[in-house]
């Protein structure tokens, strides 16, 4: 592994200055063809003042190199623990230990986006990311378990060199074509995954509820997007296709402690990456896992279990078999004002399911799987005008979405199930309402004030009352409800953008609050800071669906973002 | 104080007498070669908006650069295209003026071309109404599409590149192109144009793209949906808030169409009468060849802007000439126009094109200047047509809007356009791309 990982870091140093000279050696030809390029002033007023202006302009030139266009972002992310003395107690019940450090997060991020534009009908479009991330004091003395020590190889968990979109559109009649790595997003939620079936997360290295966007794993994939003839009243018609197989190799940020990805590394990128056992963004642990651990008068996770051979947890994720391949489409219309969609997804879990291997008899293991599915959903959106009144100026828009899921499995206090598992179906449901960009001069004169109240609904179809969330023995309820609560608006000409944001759950009274405020100086936009705030209060620390397992780990961050624009190409 | 007293002889009297007097038609006309200073420029303000007139006095913290110089040139035609003109022959009598429940009018039974080629003819209380119409269907070509820049310029005097962005336009029902159809077949027949606006920059935006789609019916709110890279899909946006401002700019939601407002039903539009207004039509096409730096517009063609100047055209950008203008005021009718941002919005209209922005004056609920809009071009040449040209909205301009209320302002320099056959190797015909919901999935997956 590490000797591919010297071999990949040497490959991606010479493909860098090989690009870099070519670029360069093309800017000689570009000089030559008067395109009044003077190469320091760009760089000198690129780096230092106004606004992204591109170090190589090759727009206007007649190269095959006219349609390349390399931009992006360097980012560093600083936050602190809110009380990271209260935090070495994180987990302690459950044989945790953590520093009383407050350094919570260091990440240095440089995001760049290749775009080339060869022709009206074929483009490409490679993203890269480089992430670099210090040992965390908090996580050093960390200790698990006497199998998974917070050693110095897991100190690089999270840092990263990954090509992270990368993919070819071809664009043939009516038909187009995404081949390659990407995120395909269904559906109508800001926050909550409802007919966002596709991709995997990243859940390691933020709570996914705080960067759903950053948090998202592309998958190599078969995309096709074919337009479809009007019909009647249904108007602007596609389908849509996604077809991805199991093979998703991933090799960097998988390199967990306990070697739970072993020979694993070709499929880990199609599952929901964890954080590390006992890392800083690990839920909140139960303690009481097998009956033996238990005191009396509490309940074990896994009654099931009595006679656990190995404290090592084994991973099987879908295997490279085109049985494996994930596969769905989705039907667009839009009738009157109604925007809707139909989708079918057939394809596994994406987090795991703890499942009891063996017999008391033989002995017991516990396993992680992740169990096939079948999703049907649809979802609607539509502006809501309301004529006359005081109410006619206002924006209002619906989003509605609901799946059914045909075999959802959950863990169980039944005895009777020896694998600890059962499946039920279930309904995800969700009904939000916009207020997008009203007029409010009482608040603002320059900007507009948008409003996000999202309902999710989760039930379970099963009346089945011995659910427990994987690894807890609290019982799921049957209906679990998340609000989102969200408003933004923004102060002289968006240099000063506000945005309080917070999830409800009745559930322990859980809240999830991520405010924060962005900054972009008057004078440029070449950078910006945000200062965020992320919080959780609960009343539940083991509700694993309201987020209560996070409770405590709040975080005051500060992120400061710089943009570069290397090569400019058409468009 | 002078040039307050000044300001108010043509703002109080242009009120008591419901503007006409102060559009007279017969003005005399200004000599080619003349140069219009801060020194001489009352001479010439009968041919001036009120926005420039403000512009020149100072008086209301934007001013013109203390070495101005606007030279004037010959009036140059702008004809409308022969095809649109040919519809405008065959199809103008179709079309008429019908008075909705609110006391709005609409046109019915319009096809293309201009629909009242004659606006001074019939109903003289309709004349305004006439030309409005005649503004809101002027010729657009299939397709339109310019690499756009955003500046604003802030009270302190900090000027920034905002945004710059891919812009395409798509009229798609009642053409006036030659050899194609009056609708495009593929295209939802209820849109008459889509906006398509792709973020290239700041990086923290890119991608980012609204696709508004006007309906062919006027009287129905636009549909608008953005693509939001950090969701990767679009979201349904509501333009039901007219008056909401646009993200970092100075235009309003109901300011994004170069002249006439959104749902024009809800408005009465007067006549003022006819004026010579000065505007900046034929401009030097090598002032569209760069948006300028990432703090200022080209040097060469634009003077600079800071704390209260406006960088305005140098006379390297071309010079200035008489268009003769339909003036008209829209205002909301009383029943709408509670809230409503602009007690009057004024647009001067061309009277050969009836292009309405070259010129345009917002007023406030208090009846005073709120902000004016300038567009400077030069006509471009529609390919597959024998002379045919046409001010594209896409590109070829630089569009000003004046925030005199709030000390602020914006500045758009659109480059060259590509039009209709031009833009074909941009795939900019392909109208599940860009100009449909579909293209918004197509953008960075």
């Amino acid at each position: 592994m590490e000797a591919y990982k010297a071999v990949r870091s040497r490959s991606l140093a010479i493909l860098i200055i090989s690009a870099l000279v070519y670029v360069a050696s093309f800017s000689e030809q570009a000089r030559a063809q008067d395109l009044s390029l003077n190469l320091a002033d760009q760089f000198g007023r690129s780096i230092f003042t106004g606004a992204a202006q591109p170090m190589l302009d090759l727009s206007h030139s007649d190269s095959p190199l006219s349609g390349l266009s390399i931009t992006g972002l360097l980012s560093n992310t600083s936050g602190m623990w809110a009380s990271s003395a209260e935090l070495t107690n994180f987990g302690r019940a459950a044989g945790e230990h953590h520093g009383a450090n407050s350094l919570s997060v260091e990440r240095n991020w440089i995001q760049a986006d290749s775009n080339y534009v060869l022709d009206g009908n074929n483009k490409f479009f490679v993203r890269f990311w480089g992430v670099y991330e210090p040992p965390y004091p908090w996580e050093s003395t960390n200790i698990l378990s006497e199998q998974q020590v917070y050693d110095k190889s897991q100190s690089q968990f999270y840092n990263q060199y990954t090509v992270r979109d990368a993919f070819w559109k071809n664009t043939t009649g009516p038909l187009t074509l995404f081949l390659g790595r990407q995120i395909v997003t269904w559906g109508e939620s800001l926050s909550f995954r409802v007919g966002d079936v596709i991709n995997p997360q990243d859940l390691s290295w933020n709570f996914g509820f705080a960067n759903l966007e950053q948090s998202r794993l592309p998958l190599w994939m078969v995309h096709p997007i074919l337009n479809l003839p009007k019909a009647g009243p249904f108007t602007d018609n596609f389908i849509e296709g996604v077809w991805a197989p199991a093979w998703q190799p991933m090799y960097t940020n998988v390199d967990y402690a306990d070697n739970r990805y072993a020979g694993l590394h070709s499929i880990a990128g199609s599952v929901n990456l964890q954080p590390p056992g006992g890392a800083r963004f690990d839920t909140y642990p139960y303690p009481f896992t097998t009956p033996a651990q238990t005191p009396p008068g509490m309940q074990a996770a896994f009654p099931q279990v009595t006679n656990l051979v190995s404290q090592v947890q084994t991973y099987r994720l879908p295997s490279d078999t085109w049985a494996n391949s994930v596969e769905g489409f989705r039907l667009h219309t839009l009738v009157e004002d109604a925007e809707i969609t139909a989708l079918y997804w057939h394809g596994h879990q994406l987090n795991n399911t703890m499942f009891v291997n063996g017999t008391p008899q033989i002995g017991q293991t516990f396993q992680f799987r992740y169990p096939e599915l079948n999703d049907v959903g649809i979802t609607l959106n539509r502006p809501i005008y309301i004529p006359v009144g005081a109410l006619a100026n206002v924006p209002f828009v619906l989003r509605t979405e609901g799946v059914w899921q045909d075999r959802t499995p959950f863990n169980t206090l039944n005895t009777a199930r020896p694998s600890a598992v059962v499946y039920s179906s279930t309904l995800n449901t969700l009904a939000a309402l916009d207020v997008d960009g009203l007029a409010t001069p009482w608040l603002s004169r320059t900007g507009a004030l948008t409003l996000n109240l999202e309902w999710n609904n989760y039930t379970i179809l099963s009346p089945n009352k011995d659910l427990v969330y994987g690894g807890y023995a609290e019982h799921w309820r049957h209906n679990e409800e998340n609000l989102l609560f969200s408003a933004s608006t923004s102060w002289w000409w968006g240099a000063v953008v506000p945005t309080p944001t917070a999830i409800f759950n009745p559930d322990g009274n859980t809240w999830e609050f991520f405010p924060n405020i962005v900054l972009t100086p008057p004078w440029t936009n070449k950078y910006l800071l945000m200062l965020e705030f992320i919080g959780v209060l609960s009343n539940d620390k083991y509700s694993a669906y309201a987020g209560g397992n996070f409770k405590g780990k709040n975080i005051l961050l500060m992120q400061f973002q710089y943009n570069f624009d290397l090569v400019r190409g058409r468009n | 104080m002078l040039a307050g007293v000044v300001f108010c002889a043509f703002e109080c009297s242009a009120r008591a007498q419901g503007y006409a007097a102060a559009i007279a038609s017969d003005e005399p006309s200004i000599a080619p070669g003349s140069r219009i200073t801060l020194q001489n420029w009352q001479r010439y303000k009968q041919f001036m908006s009120a926005g420039m007139i403000a512009l020149f006095e100072g008086s209301h913290f934007w001013r013109l650069p203390p070495n101005i110089e606007i030279e004037i040139g010959p009036t140059i035609s702008i004809p409308l295209p022969a095809k649109y003109l040919q519809d405008t022959a065959r199809y103008a009598n179709r079309t008429a003026l019908t008075k909705t429940r609110d006391g709005g009018y609409v046109p019915t039974g319009y096809v293309a071309g201009l629909p009242f080629p004659e606006p001074q003819k019939g109903d003289p209380a309709l004349t305004g109404e006439r030309v409005f119409w005649d503004t809101y269907y002027r010729y657009q070509p299939r397709v339109q599409g310019a690499p756009n820049f955003s500046y604003s310029l802030d009270p302190a005097g900090d000027m920034t590149q905002t945004s710059e962005s891919t812009y395409v336009q798509s009229q798609l029902t009642f053409l006036s192109d030659p050899a194609m159809p009056a609708a495009v077949p593929e295209a939802n027949p209820s849109v008459y144009t889509a906006k398509f606006d792709e973020e290239l920059s700041p990086e923290q935006s890119r991608y980012s793209t609204l696709l508004d789609l006007l309906p062919s019916d006027p009287t129905k709110v636009d549909e608008l949906y953005e693509y939001v890279p950090a969701l990767r899909r679009s979201l349904r946006l509501s333009q039901a808030a007219r008056c909401a401002p646009v993200f970092g700019s100075d235009y309003l939601v109901d300011d994004e169409n170069n002249g006439p407002p959104g749902l024009p039903q809800l408005f009465k539009v007067d006549y003022l009468g006819e004026k010579k207004i000065l505007a900046l039509v034929h401009a030097t096409p090598a002032a569209f060849d760069s948006p300028g730096t990432a703090v200022g517009l080209d040097s060469r063609f634009f003077y600079a802007g800071g704390a209260g100047v406006v960088p305005f055209p140098k006379p390297a950008a071309g010079r200035w000439e008489l268009r003769d203008s339909y003036v008209i005021a829209l205002e909301r009718l009383p029943q709408f126009a509670d809230g409503y941002c602009y007690r009057k919005r004024v647009l001067y209209v061309d009277k050969e094109n009836y292009f309405a922005a070259a010129q345009l004056d917002l007023y406030d609920s208090a009846d005073q200047l709120f902000k004016s809009q300038m567009i400077i071009s030069y006509p471009q040449a529609i390919p597959g047509t024998a002379n045919d040209v046409v001010q594209s909205v896409a590109g070829s301009n630089t569009s000003f809007l004046i925030n005199f209320k709030d000390k602020h302002l914006s500045v758009e320099p659109n480059l060259h356009a590509c039009i209709n056959s031009d833009c074909a190797r941009n795939g900019y015909f392909d109208v599940s791309r860009y100009a449909s919901p579909e293209g918004l999935m197509k953008i960075v997956q």
